[in-house]
């Protein structure tokens, strides 16, 4: 009884723990929509933006740049991601190459995006401007490819891994090919895993800001084509806070994003659960 | 009888011979795909250190410990010392893992032995949803909360070291929490139910048996949240002041390598900007380091 | 377009460079609306940006500690004020750093016992521009030279002008293309006196 009573304490710093991490995520959202909400308008999401130095005005621009650099990123890194995970679970079953391509994967998963950012200003920016027109929504959505691509790469490998090996076995002994096999065993039983990787990489397409900020221009114009330069709602929202304070169009743009990050998270949630008991009802 | 033997054989040879090419180019484009990150690295490696190194080498090592900032776009004019910078990242970024790791390792406890299964239905999505929120949000949070408290209750700009930490630890958050609770539940049940056979509590299992025993992964998930506090940018620019001065107290405004990189390349000509990608190849060995100590740390536990 | 003179450096990397003068623009010192300080001299204004003088009360003003507001290093606005105001001397490194016009404004308009420096254009009621050695910064002493703290804007190309570029070029300079920099608060070049 003693040991027992001296161990609600602990016990109860750790329920306080748990339950801290959720007020501060709480606090944070509410904060930003409860601001940010109220100026969320069908004007806010398709007007022009307001003329320079001046506040207020629509985020519509910002929205299409968005939109704009993280379909060029997911266009790259989803077909290079996938790709990867089947050759490292299907084909090669050489520990060392997987051992490589995993640990450059995670390497680039932590390089911090500046770096990336830097890269991409110098690569894409400045060395292949003939081809990307400088700063533009190829240049930004060309180097968010770089980090959207390690994250997708190890949630489809991890998706992978769990296909149980009975399916390939009998895919393979009603003699289809290997390739016929992944693709019509392997890769739908993979899919929702495959497509969480995805969404998790368009999620922090969306959220980066740094990288964007020296590759993508950061014109408020809409875009005309994707060698213009654009800026990505992050990015608007660093900058209409910094340049004139205009809390108005940063509470609301945050808000748009914050509600797109939450759609992300709970799409993501959904899938993995409903894989996960499919798989066990396997 | 000999003369068609050779040709059947060489027919059925034919035909797995066009099924082998075809596997063998997809074999090959999957192959490329797979290298893909491992070209990247070497990618962004070589521009940035083409950029940054010539630099790195003229200005030597008074680059990393003098303290005198006051770049200009050709060489000979400028001073180039970066260690206010360097010092201002390791604190701000020990600062964030010392308030982020009992509190995210507690969590992960939490989550991985505590919680009931309603509470962590909740709480898994919760610790993703943080990780998702971009860092520009959390500078803008910083900005208009944090920063105006700390300027009302302790005085000074408001912008400094403490609201760089209390941004920070939250960014680290779902990193340490999510890699420790991994890990926590990677340790075999053998372990568990063994202590608990022998009479230990659950809280006494925890502290002595399961904690133990993770404790690698737990290690590695702190020394990744490091990196990841290093590397922040959007949220440290707007929140640290960009004072390049070591701070004499945590109300202090201080500046970062992330932040002051992202500050000055707008403007950066010449020897400035090749001063800037210098200082991303610092950071890029910063990185490097805490990836391979994560990595030592958490193959120690490939023991069991 | 620039608002600092092309350095030695830039020139002979690109000794094509052509620059030409389109405005002249006042670098305002501002400090937040409560701050009952409303003149400085040059040499106040050189110490406290240098760090010599760190207290509100050494130029007059109440007992409060300066907090200093920088913009970053390859400003063109940090520029001006190191090499009119300073003389070349050295900002100190106590101050923060804001990365534009609108935050080290809206940083000042924030703090009472804060001190900046922002293009004379950009005030607004929202801080209050000093008065250097008496003179207040206004379209008028900008234009004759008696507020001096000031630098021209540029425009810039690679090689005399050709094009689109001219043609931008030329329709600033016209009556139309001043009058919209005058609006703007910016002097327009005719009206400069001969400096």
């Amino acid at each position: 009884m003693e040991a027992k009573r001296r161990e609600l304490v602990p016990l109860a710093l750790l329920w306080g723990a748990g339950i801290a991490t959720l007020v501060i995520l709480i606090v944070i959202l509410a904060y930003i929509l409860a601001n940010g909400l109220p100026v969320i308008s069908w004007h806010f999401l398709t007007g022009e933006p307001a003329l320079w130095g001046q506040t207020g005005g629509g985020i519509y621009s910002t929205i299409v740049a968005t939109l704009a650099v993280t379909s060029i990123s997911l266009l790259v890194a989803a077909p290079l991601s996938v790709g990867g995970a089947i050759y490292l679970n299907e084909y090669t079953k050489e520990t060392s190459l997987r051992m490589v391509i995993r640990q450059a994967a995670e390497i680039l998963a932590g390089i911090p995006s500046i770096i990336v950012g830097l890269f991409g200003f110098l690569f894409f920016v400045i060395y292949l401007a003939p081809f990307t027109g400088g700063w533009s929504m190829i240049s930004g959505g060309l180097t968010l490819a770089f980090m959207v691509l390690p994250i997708s790469l190890r949630t489809s490998e991890e998706a992978l891994k769990t296909v149980p090996a009975e399916l390939r076995e009998g895919s393979l002994g009603l003699g289809a090919t290997k390739w016929q096999s992944i693709t019509t065993v392997v890769l739908p039983t993979a899919l929702p895993g495959i497509i969480t990787g995805l969404i998790l990489g368009v999620g922090r397409a969306v959220g980066e800001t740094a990288a964007i900020l020296l590759t993508a221009g950061g014109s408020l114009n809409l875009i005309q084509s994707l060698r213009d330069p654009g800026r990505p709602m992050t990015l608007n929202i660093y900058n209409v806070l910094t340049e004139y304070r205009d809390t108005t169009t940063a509470y609301g743009t945050a808000a748009v994003l914050v509600i797109a990050i939450l759609a992300i998270t709970l799409i993501t949630d959904l899938l993995m659960n409903s894989y996960t008991k499919k798989l066990k009802g396997l | 009888m000999i003369s068609i033997k050779p040709n059947r054989a060489g027919r059925s040879l034919r035909r797995s011979a066009t099924q082998d090419i075809k596997g063998r180019t997809i074999e090959l484009l999957l192959l490329l795909c797979g290298i893909s990150s491992v070209c990247a690295i070497f990618l962004i490696i070589i521009f940035i250190f083409a950029e940054g190194l010539p630099f790195l080498i003229q200005a030597g090592p008074n680059f990393l410990i003098s303290s005198v900032w006051q770049p200009t776009d050709n060489f000979a004019d400028g001073l180039w010392g970066i260690f206010p910078i360097i010092i201002g990242s390791l604190l701000v970024t020990v600062g964030a893992v010392a308030i982020g790791t009992p509190l995210g390792v507690a969590c992960a406890i939490f989550l991985a032995e505590i919680a009931p299964a309603p509470v962590r239905r909740i709480l898994v999505p919760s610790v993703n949803a943080l990780a998702g929120v971009p860092s520009v949000v959390y500078g803008f949070f910083g900005l208009l909360v944090v920063v105006p408290w700390i300027r009302g209750q302790f005085g000074g700009f408001g912008t400094s070291v403490l609201a760089s930490w209390l941004i920070l630890f939250i960014m680290i958050l779902p990193t340490i929490i999510s890699i420790s609770t991994d890990s926590i539940r990677a340790v075999p049940k053998e372990f568990k139910e063994g202590s608990l056979a022998i009479g230990a509590t659950h809280w006494q299992t925890i502290r002595s048996v399961l904690v133990p025993a993770a404790s690698s992964g737990i290690i590695a998930s702190v020394i990744l949240g490091m990196g990841r506090a290093i590397g922040e940018t959007m949220a440290v620019l707007m929140v640290a002041g960009n004072s390049i001065t070591i701070p004499n107290s945590i109300f202090a405004p201080t500046s970062t390598l992330t932040a002051q990189i992202a500050l000055e390349m707008g403007y950066a000509t010449g020897a400035h900007r090749e001063a800037l990608f210098a200082m991303g190849i610092v950071l890029f060995a910063f990185i490097m380091i805490l990836t391979g100590l994560a990595n030592l740390a958490s193959r120690r536990r490939i023991a069991y | 377009m620039s608002s600092a003179n092309l350095s030695a450096s830039q020139k002979s990397q690109y000794p094509n460079l052509k620059a030409v003068p389109i405005a002249v623009d006042g670098i305002a010192i501002i400090v937040n609306p409560q701050n009952n300080i409303s003149n400085l001299t040059t040499n106040q204004t050189r110490d406290i940006f240098t760090g010599n003088i760190t207290n509100w009360n050494q130029v007059g003003g109440s007992d409060a500690k300066i907090n200093v507001v920088n913009r970053e290093e390859g400003s063109g606005t940090r520029d001006g004020i190191q090499k009119i105001v300073l003389k070349g001397g050295n900002f100190s490194t106590g101050g923060i750093t804001q990365s534009s016009t609108g935050a080290v404004r809206s940083y000042v308009a924030g703090d009472s016992n804060a001190i900046g420096y922002i293009s004379f254009a950009e005030v607004d009621n929202s801080v209050k521009a000093l008065n250097i050695n008496s003179v207040a910064p206004t379209y008028d002493t900008i234009a004759n030279g008696t507020y001096p703290v000031q630098r021209y804007f540029l425009l810039v190309t690679n090689g005399d002008p050709t094009g689109n570029a001219k043609a931008f070029i030329d329709f600033t300079l016209s009556p139309a293309g001043q009058a919209i920099l005058k609006a703007d608060k910016e002097v327009a070049i005719s009206d400069v006196s001969a400096k």
